[in-house]
């Protein structure tokens, strides 16, 4: 046998994983390709093609080439421009020549062609010049009409949100009285951390409902309806008991979710309140403050956070549609028994309902129209200066043509339109904050110090002056970069209002900020933009790169989720979310139908919103590229069936369509046993636990609660142990293991006589900790930032 | 029993090629008269077309004007896309064809041309012999030079070896250089089934694999020689 040849054949048919697979079903190939040089360096060769293709050089035509061609393309009212010069070109002399083909075929006269026609008539118009020659010769069919890129809800996030993780109805630490009582309590503040921690890049939806949540939360505040919880002493706790002493508050997970008395339903219908919310929490900032953290006092100088077993969701991206829908259940039968009434027994489970959108590339980005705000204190600190530097630097190489950048910086009144001075209203900056004094034909007239008021006022007013309404939303945005600490902040947040109404986005680069600094996120919230936190100098142009390629990322629109459960089932509650009052609804309500036009009018999407539908209702404004949203709905049954049907009607931005998706649960009757993906859904809602429990830790630590913070983790350890021990298909789980063993590592860092001067970086730990359990790990994120590639 | 959610998007149109939305809209917004839409058009295709034209082969003094070309086509039929379609397939499309009828245009002349120099006795030999002929200097002229530089002349040696594949190895290899343009659409473009495009790639990997074998062999060779004689 021809070894040598052989082998080029399995390379061929299957590539080298063939010729592996032979090696190790038959000796004699192994040895002649350990033997044969010739073969050793072709298959040395073979591995090394992919990658020496991937450095291709990279060829650019000339300039002079691409004017050529954008004045062919240009309309012809110019003289020498438009169709008139691409006529004379002698590259169009095959078109030509196909044309009047074409002509003869569809038998026209040939007159139209000799004598100057109405039809040939170059001139300008609202079409190209091209595209009407043809259209009006062979009567070609109108362009589709579909209008630029209607991104008008566009938060242009990249993060990925739990829905539904926030609202367990209760914690477990109270006895059943308190049930009701501290559900509204956590719903308040828990809500309220949601809005807090997670509105990064925000909507209007989002932004009315974090100041309708902000002022209820805040008139309950006042009212100290809501006792917290009660926090025992902290030497009550045997600290090197860990995992015995601790086991004072956990509660019975399954029990208490199998538990079918004394329950309270709610009506199946209505709008309920989407937490979807796309952002990206603080995530960076808190890394780099972790990263500066001197963990010496730690045992093996422990990276407590890094632990976390992130929630791994079973269900794929699609590839054809925008979204996809998943539903399960975690039970996989229904109880056939009679209760002791002689009614049949009650079946408490929990309902799952994923979205998954599709992972998208990114693609280019559109041309941005900036107005950049430089807001620095006189006597800003170096390392201000530096890091404004930066990102200045940062948008410097991540200009590309057609980009626009005007420029205002606060104080000394300095401004520059970007039509002034083109190319370097950024090197103006830089030099302005080197010290250096620079002139330009706006402010060479003398100019006076300004507000950030009013330089916000002015930068949008730039920026409104070339925006086009057909580009995307996003294209056109004020950057504010400010090191001050926001006053007047209602003022701003009017203004960033008004301006994101006519289009223009207001993102925030906080310098010098702590995470949670309200005031900045009042403002991107009514700004519909984004806020970013620089951890160093040197992430300066993937933030930047992020926040000018975040107009694309949408994948879905206005998704409409309903959720009809069949007869004989009834809603306890969907986890983590709200019943919408009728003012609240009728909000959602107009969102959704002015997106509905907008994409109609924007890009042909036809317009089909506007009634209610039947069943629980949320209205997710966008979906980024490759999120997962997951709804929990804590449900009982009392008979084998259906149990619901889900039906999601969205607006497809990938495919251009109005996009529909159904799905429909039903269980048979008998013993339920919990597979892979029952089991799933009850992880998700133990993880919501666990998110839930560490984060109230670290809002304890934040006011320097220790003993409520250990009361808070270790009734999350116990509750963990005793979920092990009763469910036997989690006894050996790695997941929950690793869980625990994160919450052990924090109970022993909080318990050392060091702790205390550690409390803001353990706060953070948690936080962090927090965000890795519904999150893929940064370094990942970090690493792909050109597509939204986090999941639950 | 459980019954997993179904998909059923409504509309037809394409299920594959899904590439970001601001391509879909540039072809529309410049027939509606917009007129930054077709440079943003130019601005993220000169590179891709551009490296089309070098890996392709294509001469140099042709080059310009089948870049032109490829983008007044795309001028001429923006009225015929739709915004359902992916963009880039649908340009890589005009993109091969427009070489593909140049290729076959050229041929037709080269070879009227040789059969009347043949007839009137003239010599037809080329100027430029077939192959790469720079390849063997090439080997000898890195012999020494550093890892990064051998690296970089074996990348440029590889551009030059592509064009000299058979024709569809060529096409299916170039393309699949572009940066976005998967395999499916390859098969699209080509109008090929995927799996003999993928044999096609294979085949188009072999080869180079061969000639980087053998190249790799020749200059392990001179170097040997070199070290004797020093």
């Amino acid at each position: 046998m021809n070894y040598c040849e052989h082998l080029k054949k399995l390379l061929v048919e299957d590539g080298q994983a063939a010729v592996e697979q032979a090696r190790q079903h038959d000796e004699s190939l192994d040895m002649h390709l350990q033997g044969c040089p010739e073969c050793r360096d072709l298959l040395q060769a073979w591995v090394r093609i992919p990658g020496l293709l991937d450095q291709l050089p990279e060829h650019e035509p000339g300039a002079e080439l691409l004017q050529t061609v954008r004045e062919a393309a240009a309309p012809g009212d110019r003289p020498g421009s438009g169709l008139k010069t691409a006529l004379r070109h002698r590259v169009l002399a095959p078109s030509l020549a196909s044309a009047a083909v074409l002509l003869a075929a569809i038998g026209l006269s040939r007159e139209l062609l000799m004598h100057e026609s109405p039809t040939l008539q170059i001139t300008p118009t609202r079409q190209n010049d091209v595209g009407e020659l043809l259209e009006g010769i062979v009567s070609m069919p109108a362009p589709v009409p579909i209008d630029g890129e209607d991104q008008f809800f566009d938060y242009r996030g990249d993060d990925n949100a739990f829905f539904g993780q926030r609202n367990a109805g209760q914690a477990g630490l109270e006895g059943q009285k308190r049930q009701e009582v501290d559900r509204l309590d956590r719903d308040a503040e828990l809500k309220l951390k949601d809005a807090v921690v997670s509105f990064d890049e925000p909507n209007e939806l989002a932004s009315r409902e974090y100041e309708e949540k902000s002022r209820d939360r805040n008139s309950r505040v006042a009212k100290k309806e809501f006792p917290r919880t009660e926090t025992p002493d902290l030497s009550s706790f045997e600290v090197a008991a860990i995992g015995g002493a601790f086991a004072l508050h956990g509660f019975d997970f399954l029990g208490h979710y199998q538990q079918t008395d004394q329950l309270h339903f709610q009506p199946a219908s209505g709008y309920w309140a989407n937490t979807y919310v796309p952002g990206d929490p603080e995530i960076r900032l808190l890394n780099a403050r972790l990263a500066q953290w001197d963990r010496s006092w730690l045992e093996n100088n422990a990276a407590l956070e890094r632990g976390v077993a992130p929630v791994q969701q079973p269900f794929d991206a699609p590839a054809d549609n925008a979204l996809a829908l998943n539903l399960m259940a975690d039970v996989s039968a229904i109880s056939n028994s009679a209760a002791p009434t002689g009614d049949n027994a009650l079946t408490r489970m929990r309902l799952q309902v994923g979205i998954r959108g599709i992972e998208h590339r990114r693609g280019q980005r559109p041309a941005m129209n900036v107005g950049l705000v430089v807001d620095l204190p006189a006597d800003a600190p170096d390392d201000v200066r530096i890091a404004t530097r930066a990102l200045l630097d940062a948008m410097l190489q991540s200009k590309q043509a057609g980009d626009r950048f005007s420029l205002v910086m606060t104080g000394s009144g300095l401004v520059v339109n970007a039509d002034d001075f083109r190319f370097g209203s950024l090197q103006l900056a830089k030099q302005h904050i080197a010290g250096q004094e620079v002139e330009t034909h706006s402010n060479k007239n003398g100019r006076s110090a300004l507000e950030l008021n009013s330089a916000m006022e002015q930068a949008g007013e730039m920026v409104r002056q070339s925006d086009d309404p057909s580009r995307p939303l996003g294209s056109s945005s004020v950057i504010l970069i400010s090191a001050n600490q926001l006053n007047n902040v209602e003022q701003l947040t009017g203004l960033a209002h008004e301006q994101a109404k006519e289009g223009i986005t207001l993102s925030v680069f906080p310098l010098g900020s702590k995470p949670g600094n309200e005031s900045v996120e009042q403002l991107v919230l009514a700004g519909l933009g984004n806020r970013r936190y620089l951890e160093a100098p040197g992430k300066a142009r993937q933030l930047i790169e992020e926040e000018l390629h975040a107009s694309s990322r949408a994948v879905a629109r206005a998704a409409r989720l309903s959720i009809r459960l069949a007869p004989g089932v009834q809603l306890i509650d969907v986890v983590g979310s709200e019943r919408l009052g009728t003012k609240r609804a009728q909000r959602v309500r107009d969102i959704e139908n002015s997106m509905d036009r907008r994409l109609s009018t924007n890009l042909g999407i036809q317009a089909d919103r506007g009634e209610d539908e039947d069943g629980i209702q949320v209205v997710i404004p966008s979906i980024f590229s490759g999120d997962s949203v997951t709804v929990l709905l804590d449900v009982v049954t009392d008979r084998p069936g259906a149990i619901a049907d889900v039906s999601l009607r969205y607006k497809d931005l990938v495919f251009l369509r109005n996009g529909s998706l159904q799905g429909h649960l039903e269980l048979p009757g008998g013993q339920s046993s919990r597979g892979p993906a029952e089991l799933a859904v009850l992880k998700n809602l133990l993880s919501y636990h666990f998110v839930e429990a560490i984060e109230q830790a670290a809002e304890a630590l934040g006011r320097e609660q220790a003993a409520e913070a250990i009361t808070v983790l270790s009734a999350m350890r116990a509750t963990i142990e005793q979920a092990r021990r009763d469910l036997p298909a989690w006894a050996n789980d790695p997941d929950l293991i690793r869980d625990l063993q994160v919450l052990d590592r924090y109970l022993a860092a909080l318990a050392s006589p060091s702790a205390g001067a550690h409390h803001p970086f353990l706060a953070d730990s948690l936080r962090y900790a927090a965000w890795a359990k519904t999150h893929r790990p940064l370094a990942e994120y970090a690493t792909r930032s050109g597509s939204n590639e986090r999941s639950h | 029993m459980k019954k997993q959610a179904s998909s059923q998007p409504e509309g037809g149109g394409p299920q594959e090629g899904v590439l970001d939305l601001n391509e879909r809209n540039w072809l529309p917004r410049h027939c509606r008269g917009d007129e930054k839409a077709f440079d943003e058009l130019l601005l993220a295709y000169r590179g891709p077309v551009n490296n089309f034209l070098y890996r392709y082969g294509v001469e140099a003094r042709h080059r310009d004007d089948l870049f032109q070309d490829i983008f007044l086509k795309i001028l001429l039929s923006a009225p015929s896309y739709r915004p359902s379609e992916p963009l880039r397939p649908w340009i890589v499309s005009i993109v091969l064809n427009t070489v593909r009828n140049f290729r076959r245009d050229r041929g037709r002349r080269k070879h009227a041309m040789t059969r009347l120099k043949a007839r009137t006795g003239s010599n037809a030999s080329s100027r430029h012999a077939p192959g790469n002929p720079g390849s063997g200097t090439l080997a000898v002229q890195n012999h020494g030079l550093d890892e990064q530089v051998h690296q970089q002349s074996t990348v440029l040696w590889l551009e030059r070896r592509i064009a000299t594949l058979p024709e569809r190895q060529r096409e299916v290899l170039v393309l699949s250089t572009l940066k976005g343009l998967r395999m499916k659409d390859i098969a699209v473009v080509m109008a090929l089934p995927e799996s003999t495009v993928k044999t096609h790639l294979r085949r188009a990997r072999l080869a180079l694999a061969e000639s980087l074998a053998r190249r790799e062999q020749v200059s392990r060779s001179e170097k040997g020689h070199a070290e004797d004689r020093s």
